[in-house]
């Protein structure tokens, strides 16, 4: 792909491209940094990505897949890794554990050394293939800290979890003097489960109460029982909390708001897609939600990432989530290149301790739980606009998974 | 107390798009004795037709007509194209049939549209709620509860006086006969097909409005339900398709109601563990007539 010097030459200002720029300066191709286009040759290393692409995923593992291969684009223009052009292998699995399972063993077949995992529950039977053939595996846009434990030791979280976007939305509740909090939750996924879980603990330990609990079914359509319950809700609670997440969260808030309940609702990461919008302003107006980034704050590197998307596809990726799949192909390039070798197991030692500065924020491995202590952030719904709030701390207190 | 009528006029309000859909169902199966499997994505039609009218600027209401049309035409072709042609196969045969064509048709919604669901914009007035004493009720679910049963009342009163209607009810009892009495079967079954789209744009339009969006895969749910609907009230009857919607709506909001948290997720398997209870107790269903087929 031909692109223009100015372009690449901007995109070469980002801190973690410079990586990869720089790193093109170090082998063999000498790529250079005022944007001499030098594309890498040799064995290409082959990351897979056994996506949902088109069901109930595809809000996740769609922009995962754009920024990726964005940031493969851009590493294999500019000399590659270790000399080596980046092989993004994709193929839509449609959230079918069994074409999954397919997908992963194939990829692994013709050499793929890495892989992205899916945001939905096939990501478990990826898993099981991936660390039996000793293939990492990350978990994607998927933020539930249990998924790596689940998997076992090839799995990898390299975004903010959801311990830490729990207490962060817990330290916000009090911070607004929240002192009572109802909790929305659905035990058919991981996320949904645990979520209000970690939400309560650092709630309750810092002085607030819980006054309410219920469940909603995934993908109901109808939440107008749920509804009911929480206007109903003795006493009436400060603020809701739920891990609800699109394309159910604009039903709800339309119901919740049809049932002439105004309280303050607060969400999680679920619902970084432009998809919120539809539910209109007068439903989601003021609902505030944590995320593993904020867009909309202006930020040099999230705006030269996103000027570059649109010179190259004509468009904005599908959502902001797109910036976290730039970053992980990113974080494996430096690891692949720190390492010096592109085989599994150099990968798996390597991200394990991997630290990097990322348009999306700095990551820091723990090689124990082999998730990443990365902070939060917090967006405010301004009628159908996503506004960033002020950056959150990392959390004082992060409960167990 | 109060929450228990809230949510009973929750149920009812569900159960009543449950049961609009279930009749349509119902009308073709009573005349042809086909389940036709691809009446869901009528629904999905509807959300489709909906979203692009008021994208274009049409009102809530233009939309919502617009929809039903599309969706009394669209089955109307599904019809002359797929069943037609198949007329005389067994019901197996065209059970799969429509089954082929519902999921041909998500595909080419997928494809041509998006995988990706499309915000339908619904009037103000939708967010607003009445109060009935104590009782605060979205204007949407009583609204929905009045379109339902007028829909069926109206319905119930062509199927009884007309010319038509009268037809259709000969046509359902003994189709060969009604045939021979000079009856065009193929205008009665057209007939029974548009009928059967427009309770399906009534029912798209209602679900819609409720969930104000729409996917490839919109229609499934509903059709899922309606289908329970229709066994559960009695094959081939008429008011027992719409018992079964109302109690499967009642059934649904109640379960997800007063089940305990941790059994919420499998609400679904108990509103059908509920339905094979009745089943076993009534074989013919609620509303069935016990038929003794001759071998």
């Amino acid at each position: 792909m031909k692109i223009s010097k100015a372009i690449l030459a901007l995109v070469c200002t980002i801190p973690l491209v410079l990586t990869a720029c720089s790193s093109g300066d170090s082998t063999d191709t000498g790529a250079t940094a005022d944007g001499d286009s030098t594309a890498a040759s040799g064995d290409p290393i082959i990351i897979g990505f056994a996506a949902d692409l088109s069901s109930t995923y595809a809000y996740y593992d769609q922009p995962m897949l754009e920024g990726a291969q964005l940031a493969v684009d851009e590493i294999n223009e500019t000399g590659g890794v270790l000399g080596r052009p980046l092989d993004l292998k994709v193929v839509d699995i449609r959230n079918d554990p069994a074409e999954a399972t397919k997908a992963v063993q194939e990829m692994i077949d013709e050499g793929a050394v890495y892989l992205i995992g899916s945001t939905g529950d096939v990501i478990a039977a990826e898993g099981a293939i991936a660390c039996e053939a000793g293939v990492p595996i990350s978990t994607g846009d998927g933020t539930a800290p249990t998924l790596v434990d689940d998997i076992g030791e090839c799995a990898f979280q390299v975004l903010m979890n959801d311990t830490i976007q729990g207490a962060t939305a817990a330290e916000y509740a009090l911070a607004q003097g929240y002192k009572t909090a109802f909790l929305l939750g659905s035990p058919e996924y991981a996320y949904t489960a645990n979520l209000p879980g970690y939400f309560s603990e650092v709630f309750t330990a810092g002085g607030g109460e819980i006054v309410g609990e219920t469940s909603f079914t995934i993908g109901a359509g109808d939440f107008s029982a749920v509804v009911t319950k929480i206007a109903n809700a003795d006493p009436a609670p400060d603020v809701i909390f739920t891990p609800i997440f699109v394309p159910d969260t604009p039903v709800f808030m339309r119901q919740l708001r049809q049932a002439g309940v105004t309280l303050p609702v607060i969400s999680t990461d679920g619902n970084l897609d432009p998809s919120l919008a539809d539910a209109g302003a007068d439903a989601i107006d003021g609902m505030v939600f944590t995320a593993p980034v904020c867009t909309s704050d202006g930020n040099e590197d999230i705006a030269a990432f996103y000027e570059t998307y649109n010179a190259r596809n004509g468009s904005d990726p599908s959502s902001a989530v797109a910036a976290l799949g730039y970053d992980e192909i990113n974080i494996l390039a430096q690891t692949i290149e720190t390492a010096g070798a592109s085989d599994s197991a150099s990968i798996m030692a390597g991200l394990a301790n991997a630290q990097y500065d990322g348009i999306t924020g700095r990551t820091e491995m723990n090689p124990e739980t082999r998730r990443a202590n990365k902070p939060a952030a917090m967006i405010l719904m301004e009628g159908t606009n996503f506004t960033c709030l002020p950056a959150p701390a990392f959390p004082s207190l992060v409960p167990a998974p | 107390m109060l929450e228990f009528m809230q949510q009973l006029i929750n149920g009812f309000s569900l159960g009543s798009i449950y049961a609009v859909l279930a009749l349509g169902l119902a009308m073709v199966y009573s005349t042809l004795g086909i389940l036709n499997f691809a009446y869901g994505e009528l629904i999905t039609i509807v959300g489709y037709t909906m979203y692009f009218a008021t994208q274009a600027g049409a009102p809530f209401l233009l939309a919502a007509g617009l929809g039903i049309t599309f969706a009394a035409i669209a089955s109307l072709l599904m019809q002359l194209a797929l069943f037609r042609p198949l007329r005389g196969a067994s019901f197996v045969t065209l059970l799969f049939a429509s089954f082929a064509l519902s999921q041909a048709l998500q595909g080419v919604f997928r494809q041509a549209i998006s995988p990706r669901a499309r915000g339908i914009a619904v009037p103000e007035i939708f967010s607003t709620f009445v109060t009935i004493g104590d009782i605060r009720i979205g204007f949407l679910t009583i609204a929905t509860l009045i379109i339902a049963l007028t829909s069926m009342g109206i319905l119930a009163v062509f199927m009884r006086y007309s010319r038509s209607g009268l037809q259709m009810r000969a046509a359902a009892i003994d189709l060969t006969t009604t045939r021979l009495m000079g009856v065009r079967a193929n205008r009665v079954i057209l007939g029974a097909f548009a009928i059967s789209g427009i309770l399906a744009g009534i029912a798209g339009v209602l679900w819609m409005a409720r969930t104000t969006q729409v996917t490839p895969t919109s229609g499934f749910t509903p059709i899922l339900i309606a289908f329970i609907a229709v066994v559960l009230g009695g094959l081939g009857s008429i008011p027992g398709a719409v018992i079964g919607g109302y109690i499967f709506g009642v059934l649904e909001v109640f379960l997800q109601a007063y089940l305990p948290i941790g059994l919420v997720p499998f609400q679904f398997a108990m509103a059908l563990i509920a339905v094979s209870v009745l089943l076993y107790l009534r074989p013919e269903g609620l509303m069935g007539k016990r038929i003794e087929e001759k071998v």
